[in-house]
């Protein structure tokens, strides 16, 4: 596989059709020789090359420096269709539709929250449910559609939120074209339960001291202070979503012989963006992803509940929210074209020009804030990466972290940290992923995101 | 045991090898229980309510994954471990029935969220084998 790898340049690489059989178009991959040397034995080399053999593909199969092997299409894929000749698919998106992150941002000084770390942790603890059955009062069906419709401006509009916590979510935290007749009543009876809960694995909420700024005029416009406390949230449409991307796998499993294709992977499995099943998939994936901001939207207000109580008086902005699992109808020039596509984004960002791109990274290390760049929207369908991206499978990273104490090397760097998993800790722990600020650096190198302002971790939760 | 845990960059699978389909669709839920609540999940010697179910697919390999996406759907719509005690399992046409104890999950976070078709392969010769990912 690797022998198919040609360097273009410093951060790119080119996986050249041949790999497997019928790639219509060559892989384009986003690496330094840092992130290629993590690449050796990877599957993931081998779903980028599976993903363009998907009918319709434009440009390249892309993966971002991110990349790490996922389910049909790798984690960190961009790959885009033309909307009359394309498909849409499930796999493309994943199984925690709009999986995303939401910044907040305070004046609060980082040495005025560092004493009562420990106590903060424990009221989000309590404030925030992560697990099944947690949830005292659950949502009726009619709630859920309403939620599955309007998304997060549902939730502001009961009081929950702020106008501006819609401005600054992507696409006003409510993707036009929901359509909750397409979800499942088994999707909705998983969302009954789940509204406003964390989930476990990767996800988390951090509280972040702005560290570093690398363009201080922008990250003012954001509303963020070197030295002042910020809150990233980290979670998605939890089991409904999931129930979703496994309806439609099914149904598009179906179909494909009708529509004459054929796919190397059954998780890639999909129909025409213009068919039934693809229009149906793309409204009932609309109506989770509005699920999802609804879910951060209901966390970002608990966690500003707890934050008055220990900071009376003090705000929590909205500086963005983000999905990275989603697949959306954009207009894109492409080769002097103009052309309207289905831009799947599995484990990547949107990266429009002079939009904020949240990079979260690994337990326990840094994230960033980057603003996308007209070089994005040129070479990637404006996206870039998502996070650091794991290099060691779960139980490879609970085997190496045998013995030690997470909490107490973490807390020996400043940082407090509680999970609802003992073993989460390991799992997660920061040699589980790749070096983020190198992630980070070959986005910034190959003009897709610009550096805007890096966040140390001061106190996290995991799921 | 007769399954055993797969390593995957961001998940984990299994695969198990037995001498009939339904020992094998036992042991995924066995694995899925390990893997979604760890080796220790909890007492379950307590009584639990008994409780039938049926699924159909369009293939083997479906079945399986909605074997275990079913599981995952007891537990995080009642919360509750759905532990087998009997399943019945044909391909032709791919059906399933199990029967079995449900017993309290007490507001554990699901670690698996979906079984998934990447890497997914059920044989049925020379032995009955599944190899299956999970979505953590």
């Amino acid at each position: 596989m690797n022998s198919f790898l040609r360097r273009i340049d410093q951060w790119r690489l080119l996986l050249e059709t041949g790999v497997v059989p019928g790639m219509a178009v060559p892989g384009l991959i986003y690496a330094d020789d840092y992130i290629e040397s993590l690449l050796k034995g990877e599957d993931a080399l081998s779903q980028v090359a599976n993903v363009a053999c998907l009918p319709g593909i434009v440009g390249y199969s892309m993966a971002m420096p991110d990349i790490h092997q996922g389910y049909g299409f790798p984690i960190g894929g961009v790959a885009a269709f033309d909307v009359s000749s394309g498909v849409i698919s499930p796999g493309g998106v994943g199984y925690d539709i709009s999986c995303g992150v939401r910044l907040l941002a305070s004046k609060i000084p980082a040495e005025e929250f560092r004493p009562r770390a420990d106590r903060v942790l424990a009221a989000l603890f309590s404030a925030v449910p992560c697990g099944v059955g947690s949830v005292k009062d659950s949502l009726g069906t009619k709630e859920v559609d309403r939620i599955l419709e309007e998304g997060a401006v549902r939730v502001v509009r009961s009081g929950r939120g702020t106008e501006g916590d819609i401005r600054r979510t992507e696409e006003g935290g409510c993707l036009v074209g929901a359509e909750p007749g397409a979800v499942s009543p088994r999707a909705k009876e998983r969302g009954k339960g789940q509204l406003g809960t964390l989930g476990s694995g990767n996800h988390f909420i951090e509280v972040q001291e702005t560290e570093e700024l690398f363009l201080p005029e922008t990250a003012a416009s954001m509303g963020l202070s070197k030295g002042c406390v910020a809150v990233m949230i980290h979670c998605g449409s939890r089991g409904l979503g999931h129930q979703v991307c496994d309806d439609y796998l099914k149904v598009m499993g179906r179909a494909m012989s009708k529509y004459g294709i054929a796919v190397p992977d059954r998780q890639l499995c999909c129909a025409p963006v213009d068919s039934p099943e693809g229009r149906q998939y793309l409204g009932a994936m609309k109506a989770a992803a509005n699920f999802a901001a609804a879910n951060r939207q209901t966390i970002a207000e608990a966690v500003r509940d707890v934050f008055a109580g220990f900071f009376p008086g003090e705000k929590l902005a909205t500086v963005y929210d983000v999905s990275h699992n989603l697949a959306s109808i954009e207009n894109h020039v492409w080769e002097g074209r103009k052309r309207q596509l289905c831009v799947h984004r599995k484990g990547a960002t949107r990266a429009f020009n002079g939009l904020p791109v949240l990079i979260p990274g690994s337990m326990g290390t840094a994230s960033y804030v980057l603003e996308g760049t007209p070089g994005a929207e040129r070479e990637t369908f404006g996206s870039a990466c998502h996070g650091a991206g794991r290099v060691l499978g779960r139980n490879e990273a609970i085997r190496r972290t045998s013995g030690r104490n997470i909490p107490k090397e973490l807390s020996a760097k400043g940082i407090s940290v509680m999970a609802e998993k003992a073993g989460t800790l390991g799992e997660e722990a920061p040699e589980a992923y790749k070096d983020v600020s190198a992630v980070v650096e070959v986005v910034h190198g190959a003009g897709l995101a610009r550096k805007v302002a890096r966040l140390r971790p001061l106190a996290v939760m995991k799921g | 045991m007769a399954w055993k845990i797969l390593d995957h960059t961001a998940d984990a699978g299994f695969e198990a090898e037995a001498d009939t389909l339904a020992e094998i669709f036992l042991d995924a839920a066995e694995a899925f229980l390990f893997i979604a609540a760890g080796p220790a999940p909890g007492d379950f010697s307590e009584t639990g309510e008994f409780h039938t179910f049926f699924l159909s697919a369009v293939d083997g390999e479906e079945l399986a994954v909605s074997w275990i996406n079913e599981l995952i759907f007891i537990a995080e719509t009642r919360s509750e471990w759905f532990l087998p005690l009997q399943v019945r399992v044909s391909l032709s046409p791919p059906s399933l029935s199990a029967r079995g104890k449900t017993v309290a999950l007490k507001g554990r976070a699901l670690s698996v969220k979906a079984a998934t078709y990447g890497g997914l392969q059920l044989r049925t010769s020379p032995r009955p084998f599944l190899r299956m990912y999970f979505d953590l």
